[in-house]
């Protein structure tokens, strides 16, 4: 399953959204729809990030716990509710490391792997998988949240930018910088 | 030290909707809800703030 796919939706569907918010506002059994429907998105954000099942779990369940608490404070955009809800999941993982419950991890699909490859414009040689390996444990950790997204997870601009709260322009002039930086690592 | 995983064995579907749990997540919002409207947390908070406040004068 692709990670962007609830990203993109229609007017209709946005503004459904809109009206199970704030039902939930004043009951949050209402939020119930919106659970099952990003629940694994939001799950599998998590887990590529610290691969350990129970605590992606618990983080998962924290994010809908703070996305209700705090829904007197979300404001509409013309986004679709997810953006807002994969940055209290960035916030949640980050936390998770501060508190030393987790290890940074980093997930590559073998179909990604080649794509980045591309990128790196090398051939995907095994050689070059441990020289990759080096590079994304030494690039520093707001370049690799943005390589993830845009590469590894295959998220838009737009979406890299809503969740890390920059302009889309912005996302995808860092994204080229970050790209830039991990080729001087991986070359080194 | 980050940790690098390549073609990582990804769970199902059917195995993240099995982990959903929306009872505890209300219950857990409850929990909270509770908690900055109890009295314990209102008294705490203003006996901690009339004690600072004599320590001023």
């Amino acid at each position: 399953m692709s990670s962007t796919s609830l990203y993109h939706q229609s007017d209709t569907r946005i503004q459904t959204e809109l009206q199970i918010i704030e039902k939930s506002k004043i009951n949050p059994q209402h939020f119930a729809p919106l659970y099952d429907q990003y629940y694994e998105s939001i799950f599998r954000y998590v887990i590529k990030r610290i691969n350990d099942s129970d605590l992606a779990c618990d983080i998962t369940s924290n994010v809908f716990v703070k996305a209700i608490t705090n829904l007197s404070k979300y404001e509409f955009r013309g986004l679709p509710f997810s953006s807002w809800l994969f940055r209290i999941a960035k916030s949640e993982v980050y936390q998770s490391f501060r508190d030393q419950k987790a290890k940074r991890t980093v997930s590559i699909d073998k179909v990604t792997i080649v794509q980045v490859f591309e990128e790196l414009e090398v051939d995907a040689l095994d050689e070059h998988k441990e020289k990759l390996k080096i590079a994304l444990r030494r690039i520093n950790e707001n370049d690799l949240a943005l390589i993830e997204m845009r590469y590894f997870e295959k998220r838009s601009y737009r979406e890299i930018g809503e969740i890390l709260s920059v302009t889309e322009n912005n996302a995808k002039v860092k994204t080229f910088r970050a790209l830039q930086k991990l080729k001087v690592l991986f070359k080194e | 030290m980050r940790k690098i995983l390549f073609n990582k064995k990804e769970l199902s579907s059917d195995q993240i909707k099995s982990m959903r749990d929306f009872d505890l997540v209300l219950k857990k919002v409850k929990a909270q809800r509770d908690y900055w409207s109890s009295p314990w947390f209102y008294g705490t908070v203003g006996l901690a703030s009339i004690l600072s406040f004599l320590m001023f004068i």
